[in-house]
């Protein structure tokens, strides 16, 4: 089970996967790699990073604006 | 270190402020040098609150002019100033608040010779910009010098802020490696989020001047205005040397 929230929405999802790629998780979730950051049990990952069972994950928007 | 060493005119000025952080505090931030890449949205406030507070020297970079899309967010400009170019108007607004500051307007789009001039006769580098590209160039050359970034970035009703420093946490190149750093779109934001991300940003310098409380290291603040909230994520420190020391 992996699970994942997501700030910007403050909504919260559980996956019933063992692993799964960043950028195929936030294709599930409508979400893109561009604009948002993707943290694994609290550390920064990429796109082609893997998201293993158990993990917490949490995605925010970045802005880039002034 | 004493009151003292601050004019009857100061002592005044900072009479709301003194009580506290004391005299040694104001003589803290009277010693301090800062740098402000962008002038815009978050410079603007930025610039304002350092400037009142009373730091020592602000260095502010831009290269753009006023225009009235500007208007609605950057409240260091008026209606008057549009077609003027941001660090002059700036530099007049900022001399008529505060006559004790230094202030070192630099009229220059920010490339890292630009910054190579400055940032290492700096104590804190804040980032105001509005673009990726120019950010990370930034955050090069703080690194460099083991100077302190502030960082925040606004959109809409959105905005995240935090603090990089070598040695401390891990670089903003790092944090937000995976933000496409390409392109530089119009800013679309409601008014008051740069004012309260920009806000924060000084909030910052000054617990890294006065060396109270604790810095956001290892944090980023995201802030939504919608709903509102501010979540505050704790981030590991990553090596990153490959991106970080380049």
């Amino acid at each position: 089970m992996i699970r994942v929230k997501i700030l910007e929405t403050n909504r919260e999802a559980e996956l019933d996967v063992k692993q799964i790629i960043v950028k195929d998780l936030l294709s599930i979730l409508g979400l893109t790699i561009s604009e948002h950051i993707v943290l694994k049990n609290g550390e920064v990952v990429t796109e082609d990073d893997v998201v293993e069972d158990n993990s917490e994950v949490v995605i925010f928007t970045v802005k880039s604006g002034g | 270190m004493e009151c003292r060493d601050l004019s009857s005119e100061e002592l005044e000025r900072y009479s709301r402020q003194i009580p506290v952080i004391g005299c040694e505090g104001q003589l803290r931030l009277k010693k301090s040098r800062i740098l402000v890449a962008g002038v815009g949205g978050l410079g603007s406030v930025v610039l304002y609150y350092l400037v009142a507070a009373g730091v020592g020297e602000v260095v502010f970079i831009d290269d753009g002019v006023v225009e009235l899309s500007n208007l609605q967010r950057q409240v260091l400009y008026t209606t008057e100033d549009i077609g003027e170019p941001k660090v002059l108007v700036a530099e007049k607004r900022l001399r008529a608040l505060n006559p004790h500051v230094k202030l070192v307007p630099v009229k220059a789009t920010i490339t890292e010779d630009v910054l190579e001039k400055y940032v290492r006769e700096i104590d804190v580098v804040v980032d105001a910009l509005d673009n990726w590209e120019t950010r990370f160039i930034l955050d090069k050359v703080a690194w460099r010098y083991w100077k302190p970034l502030v960082h925040a970035g606004v959109g809409e009703y959105y905005g995240q802020l935090t603090v990089v420093k070598r040695g401390v946490t891990s670089c903003l190149r790092c944090l937000f490696k995976g933000i496409e750093s390409s392109g530089r779109g119009k800013v679309v934001v409601l008014a008051t989020t740069p004012g309260l991300l920009g806000l924060l940003e000084v909030n910052e310098v000054f617990k890294i001047i006065l060396g109270v409380g604790e810095p956001l290291y290892n944090k980023i603040l995201v802030f939504n205005g919608r709903k509102p909230s501010l979540d505050i994520i704790e981030v590991k420190v990553s090596e990153c040397r490959d991106v970080c020391e380049d």
